[in-house]
């Protein structure tokens, strides 16, 4: 059922699921906004290690052609994380914006207490 | 501890046995991937870097939009951004870091420029040099608070010209292949000079877009940054 040796050589994959399952437990577990974003950032490194290191070949080097006899990795996933990237600092930056705005509303950034406010409201 | 919280280690749990599970059946990546197709990019592009190949000019038109994401983003921090200025504005750090930023900053700065003009033939491009450039904006925001008049080019008007030049760049190139009757963003089929390959002056418009998305990438970041410090002045 579990093939130790493969195991070891997806040793990438490995991280990034621990990676993964630990921002999810982040956004999952804290009442507080500023670290579930935290949360939420450390899963998108999980994918874009993920992501990378499907593209990456062993003892491969970077994607500049026109050299002899080198192993060159996949240059597709490494395009797209890049986008990935940027996607994920424009989201990061919108929820820190939308938490400050909380903030200046409800005076906190914890869930439970900005939902008990709330609960008071209505 | 809460109920809640053991229900959420035990679903984290499993979730994390399956994918391990998965994990062991997953092949491992082996061999050269690099066909006769990828070795013909030099000559269809003029770039020898491939990544730079693949997001200028294949796919020239996501890398468009890919800026126009970083645009948006910063206009909603713009919009939602504080009506309080924050208390870290007239705040300026101790001597000893304004010396030592001065020292560094131009260093910072000119790393950036060489990454964004030498992302076709080395590994770099717009994107990274974007992201050290806005960098260098926010180590000196941080230094000699936003109201400094000692680095005005990384001031927040001037952000916002270059971001709006950078996209206009971005656009202008787009629109010559148009004019040319080809397609819109087209590199070699244009018409344009590819050069040797691996040389500088390579690769068509390949350079200019990549300084194009490099001004875009580094004003974008350093307007999210100072949008979310202070009120638009």
């Amino acid at each position: 059922m579990f093939d130790f040796v493969r195991l070891a050589d997806n040793a990438f994959y490995g991280m990034a699921i621990i990676l993964f399952l630990t921002g999810f437990w982040i956004m999952l577990s804290h009442a507080n906004l500023i670290k579930k974003i935290i949360g939420m950032n450390i899963m998108e490194s999980a994918i874009f290690l993920f992501f990378v290191a499907i593209g990456y070949i062993k003892g491969g080097s970077a994607p500049i052609l026109g050299r002899e006899g080198v192993t060159y990795i996949n240059p597709l996933p490494s395009a797209l994380i890049l986008t990935g990237i940027v996607v994920s600092v424009s989201v990061t930056a919108f929820a820190l914006a939308l938490v400050v705005k909380l903030y200046q509303h409800y005076g906190t950034v914890n869930v439970d207490e900005i939902t008990q406010i709330r609960r008071g409201e209505a | 501890m809460s109920k809640h919280h053991y229900v959420l280690v035990g679903v984290l749990s499993i979730s994390f046995l399956i994918t391990v599970f998965a994990m062991c059946q997953l092949p491992e990546s082996s061999g050269s991937f690099l066909g006769g197709e990828a070795l013909l990019v030099p000559q269809e592009t003029g770039v020898i870097n491939l990544v730079a190949a693949v997001l200028y000019d294949y796919r020239g038109l996501d890398t468009l939009g890919e800026t126009v994401v970083i645009f948006a983003a910063s206009l909603v921090v713009s919009l939602l951004a504080t009506n309080m200025p924050s208390k870290m504005l007239h705040t300026q750090l101790s001597p000893l870091v304004q010396y030592g930023v001065d020292l560094t900053l131009p260093f910072i700065l000119l790393f950036g420029f060489y990454i964004i003009l030498f992302g076709h033939i080395s590994p770099g491009g717009g994107f990274t040099g974007g992201a050290m450039l806005a960098s260098g904006a926010i180590v000196a925001t941080i230094t000699y608070s936003t109201t400094n008049k000692h680095y005005t080019i990384l001031s927040h008007q001037a952000n916002n010209k270059i971001e709006v030049l950078g996209l206009g760049t971005f656009l202008g190139i787009g629109l010559v292949g148009v004019a040319v009757n080809s397609f819109f963003l087209a590199n070699a089929a244009s018409g344009v000079s590819l050069g040797t390959p691996g040389t500088l002056l390579s690769g068509g418009w390949i350079p200019l877009l990549s300084v194009a998305s490099g001004m875009k990438v580094g004003a974008g970041l350093s307007l999210i940054f100072s949008g979310l410090l202070e009120e638009d002045s």
